[in-house]
């Protein structure tokens, strides 16, 4: 019975990512397309985390600290997959559909329980996955390396999991609890993930601050380690001294903490799924109502949908809240930019590309568009049903996309322009080019999502994190900027960063106009025929 | 009012509805009744410019449904077999969506929604999200949308699954006042009591084709609906 429930998970989360594939929906081109783009993110994946640790190993690799490598990457991998799996753990063991239809078979509770968090325990360990190649790979190369330090690596990168899957089923908990007293039921998932987004960024822009400071007071450190985060700490012990009292200290502090959570959840299951979690019913006033034209009814429905579902906020918003945040730094800390400026010879002629750059890349990640046809899911047919034209509803998505995405990075913009030195022309095309790009990707998007529509979902999570089109516009636009960049670099050996600027942004305003004419005219048939 | 000509759709290699004509009238209340599977649901999305089709025509007050989509279903309202509505508004912010689409003047559509909520007995649920509401509900809400721009021509499947005992009367009598204000009801359902005692004409689709349509008389003879039904498809 067991196994009959864990191969219905593995079965559904194989579904839920290669659900096309496996139906034969998709062609091979396809196929080959997908794969190379899911390649190219976790190829980027690594290297960034290879990055950060080959940097850390560089200062400690070889010497006494040499287990700061293995904090480190133990910290990383517990907040990757904390967040990474968040919604989805929520999801699972609170909110899942097939709850009562389990429930009402002879199946136990706790059986139900274990398969899911046997499902999610998986989910877990691939994100952990994206960590342990790139730590054994530094391990190799810059560390003094051990036999038994490989094997118990490995082992603890494969324990790391079950900790980090607890404090996903603990904050699970924490959400469901306080949605359930909430009137905006989503409230929760925001304040919790925009406070593990600010700890994780907090964590990796200060990594060689806190490296530094480790470095100095070493011991002292790795007292604190002990005190608050046993798990990490054992895990560098293990690893960096292979011992079986470091190993087993490290078992206990990983299993023991899912142990008892898993004790809790399961006396606690059937409560939890059968309870109605409603908040105090909302009493209906008759007021007057706001007439709108349709295509303004249409954007605010994508603008309502979008704030939401978390999932699709986080994902399709996270490069808004980056934009904002890069804004307010530059308002603040600029000048301490500018003073450094004459000592860095040809760098304020770079400043603005750089800026430019930046601020592109950011713009490419906010995608409204990329899920927001498959987000219809069974509700098309309410679109379909109405009176309005297939452009009007296209162009509703693409709207939502700039309504969102531009005014972040105008803020970024002026912000960019007000505290580093450039003159008017150049000005203009720091605020114009990041502007091109975002409209590019709202464009982008919207095509990657009708050539790859996705209504099957059970999980808007899933649509959001994991579809095809989301891939193909992510990596669609970073291709984009990239090109540009190599454009500059290339091209601005011979001529003026104005003019290569310039060329670059002609060259966009070209693209753009191209994917949206696309848009009307076939991407119209595409959506009709959906 | 509605008028499909050989109309034919194919699913892959099959035929889901293979050369069906039949008409309906204004005044008229249409039941479409079959197997799982007959070719009910395709027959209905076709109507309303839901699904492409592959063959023939199917017009609405003369306009064809595939020439001139947008002007058919200014005409018409579709309510499907499982109301799948927005679950991120609540009841009254999707009654407002839907007549902000179809260009309800604002006095109309406050007195509209007044009155069908009233009627369904949905008024005290209006501001609660959609996520929160029973199938039966949602059923209900979808059934007040669809009347909020007085539709001339009502095409819903299986519009009874899931309304409790009181809103099922009220939709009927919604559905007779409808056709006696020269409006037109096609409608496919499974509960062949409700098709025999409310619709004007009946019509039988198996495996994609019309094996009988008429008045509800013609089509019953002396027997009941369930038992031509039933020898319809044995045979």
């Amino acid at each position: 019975m067991l196994k009959a429930l864990l191969r219905t998970r593995a079965q559904a989360m194989a579904n839920s990512m290669f659900a096309r594939m496996r139906r034969g929906k998709a062609s091979k081109g396809r196929v080959v397309l997908f794969a190379l783009l899911a390649v190219y993110v976790v190829a980027c994946l690594l290297f960034s985390f290879g990055s950060i640790l080959y940097g850390i190993a560089q200062s400690v690799g070889g010497t006494e600290l040499q287990y700061l490598l293995f904090v480190f990457a133990g910290l990383i991998g517990l907040i990757l997959s904390v967040i990474g799996s968040l919604f989805t753990t929520e999801k699972q063991l609170f909110d899942a559909n097939d709850n009562n239809l389990l429930l009402s078979m002879p199946i136990p509770p706790w059986m139900i329980l274990f398969s899911r968090i046997g499902m999610l325990w998986g989910l877990n360990a691939l994100y952990m996955l994206l960590l342990m190649i790139p730590t054994l790979a530094v391990y190799l190369m810059c560390c003094t390396v051990s036999a038994s330090g490989i094997v118990v690596l490995c082992l603890g990168f494969v324990l790391l999991p079950t900790f980090s899957l607890a404090v996903d089923c603990a904050v699970g908990w924490l959400i469901a609890w306080i949605s359930s007293k909430l009137r905006v039921k989503n409230l929760a998932y925001y304040i919790v993930l925009l406070g593990f987004f600010a700890v994780y960024f907090w964590f990796i822009t200060r990594a060689n601050d806190i490296l530094a400071l480790l470095l100095q007071s070493g011991g002292a450190m790795l007292d604190a380690m002990r005190r608050f985060l046993p798990p990490v700490y054992w895990f560098a012990m293990a690893a960096e001294q292979p011992s079986p009292l470091s190993f087993l200290l490290y078992l206990l502090w990983t299993c023991l903490p899912m142990a008892l959570v898993y004790l809790l959840l399961s006396r606690t299951f059937l409560r939890i799924v059968t309870t109605s979690r409603g908040v105090k019913k909302a009493v209906y006033h008759e007021r007057a109502l706001k007439v709108t034209p349709p295509s303004r009814a249409l954007l605010g429905r994508e603008l309502r949908r979008f704030f939401s579902l978390p999932a699709y906020l986080f994902n399709a918003g996270f490069g808004v809240l980056l934009e904002i945040i890069c804004a307010v730094m530059l308002l603040l800390r600029g000048q301490a930019i500018v003073t450094l400026l004459p000592e860095l010879a040809g760098f304020e002629e770079l400043l603005p590309a750089l800026v430019i750059a930046a601020a592109s890349f950011l713009a490419v990640m906010t995608l409204l568009t990329a899920p927001s046809i498959s987000l219809e899911g069974r509700r098309l047919w309410i679109l379909r049903s109405l009176p309005v034209e297939s452009s009007t509803i296209l162009w509703s998505k693409v709207a939502a996309n700039l309504v969102v995405g531009l005014p972040p990075l105008v803020l970024l913009s002026v912000a960019a322009i007000l505290v580093l030195p450039m003159d008017a022309p150049m000005a203009f095309l720091v605020f114009l080019l990041p502007q091109l790009f975002q409209i590019f990707a709202a464009v982008f998007g919207l095509c990657a999502n009708l050539w790859m529509p996705r209504f099957d979902w059970v999980n808007e999570t899933v649509v959001v994190k994991q579809s095809g089109s989301v891939l193909l516009a992510m990596c669609g636009g970073m291709a984009l900027v990239l090109a540009g960049c190599i454009a500059y670099a290339l091209l601005g050996r011979v001529f003026s960063p104005i003019a290569v600027l310039s060329a670059i942004a002609a060259a966009l305003i070209l693209i753009d106009a191209g994917f949206f004419l696309y848009l009307l005219r076939t991407g119209v048939k595409t959506f009709d025929r959906l | 009012m509605l008028r499909i000509e050989h109309l034919t759709k194919t699913y892959g290699g099959k035929k889901a509805v293979d050369d069906l004509s039949l008409h309906i009238a204004p005044g008229e209340i249409y039941g479409f009744i079959g197997h799982n599977g007959a070719g009910k649901t395709t027959t209905i999305k076709s109507c309303c410019g839901i699904l492409q089709f592959d063959g023939g025509e199917i017009t609405v007050d003369g306009i064809s449904v595939r020439d001139n989509p947008i002007e058919v279903k200014r005409r018409i309202a579709y309510i499907p077999d499982n109301p799948d509505l927005y679950e991120f508004l609540s009841g009254i912010q999707y009654l407002n969506f839907i007549a902000d689409i179809y260009q309800v003047p604002k006095a109309a559509r406050e007195e509209r929604i007044r009155r069908w909520s009233e009627t369904f007995g949905l008024t005290a649920d209006l501001a609660q999200p959609v996520s929160a509401y029973s199938h039966g509900m949602k059923q209900k809400l979808a059934v007040i949308s669809a009347l909020l721009h007085e539709p001339k021509l009502m095409i819903l499947d299986e519009p009874f699954v899931g309304l409790d005992p009181v809103a099922s009367h009220a939709l009927k009598g919604v559905m007779r006042e409808l056709c006696d204000r020269g409006g037109a009801i096609f409608f496919s359902s499974h509960v062949l009591e409700v098709v025999e005692k409310l619709c004007d004409k009946v019509a039988i689709i198996k495996s994609g084709r019309l094996i009988a349509s008429g008045t509800t008389e013609e089509v019953r003879g002396d027997a009941s609906l369930e038992d031509v039904f039933l020898e319809l498809e044995e045979n």
